[in-house]
């Protein structure tokens, strides 16, 4: 078991939040959108995270225990659309409302302090075995 | 006189690979941080450690039955342990405190540079010898 393994658990760690962090950028940028392809307002997106062991077999009772991270998948945030009264915008309803998207930007801020957060923890794991084999070179 | 590659040497590069292992769950607790149901794991061998030690002072390792034998060091072999945090606070089930695992992670490093300085102290008060007292 060697630091190699920690950067690939890392790296891993930080691809992830790299992903959450574009799918944040998607829901932000599309906080007004009404119209997709597929017909409909824009829906909220989230990334799902699953643990995958490092090791394809479990031989060593040890890596049995180490986990990198992979985005298991990215789903439809399943709230409904916000019905906003609006007669005079072109999508409206025969009613006068309009569906807008269903995102919350202070949730959508908060998200992205998060991952950030969470970025910047990783980077500092990768120092941290960067530096420790460094060092071990100066033995 | 001292040997050449004892006890202290031993030591210290054991504790050197298992810091490094310690690294290692470190670094998937922290990539792990969102994960849903996830469990924060830690590395102890601080316990085992020294309890090998203590039994290794009373035991006699290979004896030298004749002054030409060269005294052999036998591999100590620590069993380190895995434990596991249940308790998650977080409402996915997961169970990391992120600034644990930073503490954590810099107490590993300041840890392994020690080690790592004493081994390389000790190898330069070799080179002395050597180099005859000489630098």
């Amino acid at each position: 078991m060697d630091l190699f393994t920690a950067l690939k658990i890392s790296s891993s760690g930080l691809s992830s939040q790299r992903l959450r962090m574009n799918v944040i950028s998607s829901n932000l940028a599309n906080i007004n959108t009404t119209r997709t392809p597929q017909g409909g307002p824009y829906r909220r997106q989230e990334v799902i995270f699953a643990a995958t062991p490092i090791a394809e077999s479990f031989g060593d009772l040890l890596e049995k225990n180490l986990y990198k991270v992979k985005a298991d998948s990215i789903i439809e945030d399943p709230r409904e659309p916000k019905q906003v009264y609006d007669p005079n915008h072109p999508d409206a309803d025969n009613m006068g409302y309009v569906q807008m998207p269903n995102i919350n930007l202070a949730e959508e801020m908060v998200n992205m302090v998060y991952a950030t957060h969470s970025y910047e923890a990783n980077i500092a794991a990768i120092q941290a075995a960067k530096n420790m084999m460094l060092k071990a070179l100066e033995i | 006189m001292q040997e050449l590659f004892d006890i202290t040497s031993l030591v210290l590069s054991k504790t050197l690979d298992l810091i490094s292992l310690r690294h290692n769950f470190i670094a998937s607790n922290i990539a792990n941080i969102d994960t849903p149901g996830y469990k924060s794991k830690e590395l102890k061998f601080e316990h085992q450690l020294r309890s090998a030690l203590k039994t290794m002072g009373n035991e006699s390792l290979l004896i030298q039955t004749h002054t030409r034998h060269f005294p052999m060091e036998g591999e100590f072999s620590i069993i380190p342990e895995i434990v596991q945090e249940d308790s998650s606070s977080g409402g996915n089930g997961n169970s990391v405190d992120v600034d644990q695992e930073m503490t954590k992670l810099a107490e590993n490093i300041l840890l392994y540079n020690a080690s790592s300085e004493i081994l390389s102290r000790k190898l330069g008060m070799l080179r002395v010898a050597v180099n005859e007292g000489r630098r």
